[in-house]
């Protein structure tokens, strides 16, 4: 018992610490005879983790194709840090967790081979992490939500190849992945004359580059 | 001429497309007559000249002056 904890009761309830405590217990009955006898009780340490997601500068965001950066740390000696099966759902490849796994202190979780988006809109994945010790699991589980973007593509329908000096081309830009813009990045007119688009021009998906151009020399 | 283009969506890019398109000159041509008065039964002579590439000059019509 603590020091100076005496109680009448059949069953006195103490809060043990941390570590081994060694109970000595002693009765006298009314008569002032004595007895005494001791139990120890071991209190294991409930096991704390923390789960960093460093993915991106802690973003949690990524491109297709791209790996991720989870920091699982425990101050808990001997703690092991589970991992619940990884659900990728049907457009996210490459991921090595379907089936959860366990880790240590001072593991990180990359996905080494990058996970790859094969949709046109992002998907999240969801990491679902507990800890625990041979002797005590801490209840309370922790996650990190990773966003996998898709590699956006783009459409190019060029419906004037060749044109005569002085006419329009129409080039259809389109984009099925969301959120797509689509940018010039350069453009090389060479002596042709009448083009106004240069780098860093943008158009939205559905939109077409129309803009007449003139060759005032002899050839193409 | 050549069109590069890229496009972006959620911080993610994909670059390298393109498109060209070939803008050919307005062909031009010159019809020079060395001969602009014959006598019955000669040749005309008449020079059609072009500095435009690949040109071809057709004669689209044929008619008499009173």
């Amino acid at each position: 018992m603590p020091p100076g904890f005496t109680s009448t009761q059949s069953n006195p309830v103490v809060t043990p610490v941390l570590g081994l405590t060694t109970y000595v217990l002693q009765v006298t009955d009314a008569f002032g005879c004595t007895d005494s006898d001791q139990i120890d009780v071991t209190v294991n340490e409930v096991p704390t983790f923390t789960v960093t997601n460093n993915t991106n500068a802690g973003t949690g965001q990524i491109c297709s194709g791209s790996i991720i950066d989870i920091n699982l740390t425990s101050p808990t000696i001997g703690a092991i840090i589970t991992l619940q099966p990884v659900v990728y759902g049907g457009f996210v490849t490459g991921g090595l967790y379907a089936a959860g796994g366990t880790f240590a202190n001072g593991n990180t979780i990359t996905e080494g081979g990058g996970l790859i988006n094969t949709s046109n809109a992002p998907v999240s994945i969801v990491y679902t992490f507990s800890v625990a010790t041979p002797d005590c699991t801490n209840p309370v589980t922790q996650q990190a939500t990773i966003v996998v973007n898709p590699s956006p593509v783009l459409s190019i329908t060029n419906s004037t190849p060749s044109i005569c000096s002085g006419s329009a081309v129409n080039v259809l830009l389109n984009s099925a992945t969301s959120g797509a813009v689509i940018r010039i990045t350069s453009v090389n007119y060479g002596s042709v004359t009448g083009g106004t688009l240069s780098a860093g021009s943008t158009f939205t998906p559905g939109s077409s580059i129309t803009e007449s151009l003139i060759n005032s020399g002899n050839t193409r | 001429m050549r069109y590069n283009l890229e496009v972006l969506a959620n911080g993610c890019t994909t670059t390298g497309f393109f498109t060209d398109v070939i803008v050919n000159p307005n062909p031009t041509f010159v019809a020079s007559n060395f001969a602009p008065e014959i006598c019955h039964g000669d040749q005309t002579s008449i020079f059609f000249g072009s500095a435009t590439a690949g040109h071809q000059i057709n004669v689209v019509s044929v008619f008499m002056v009173p």
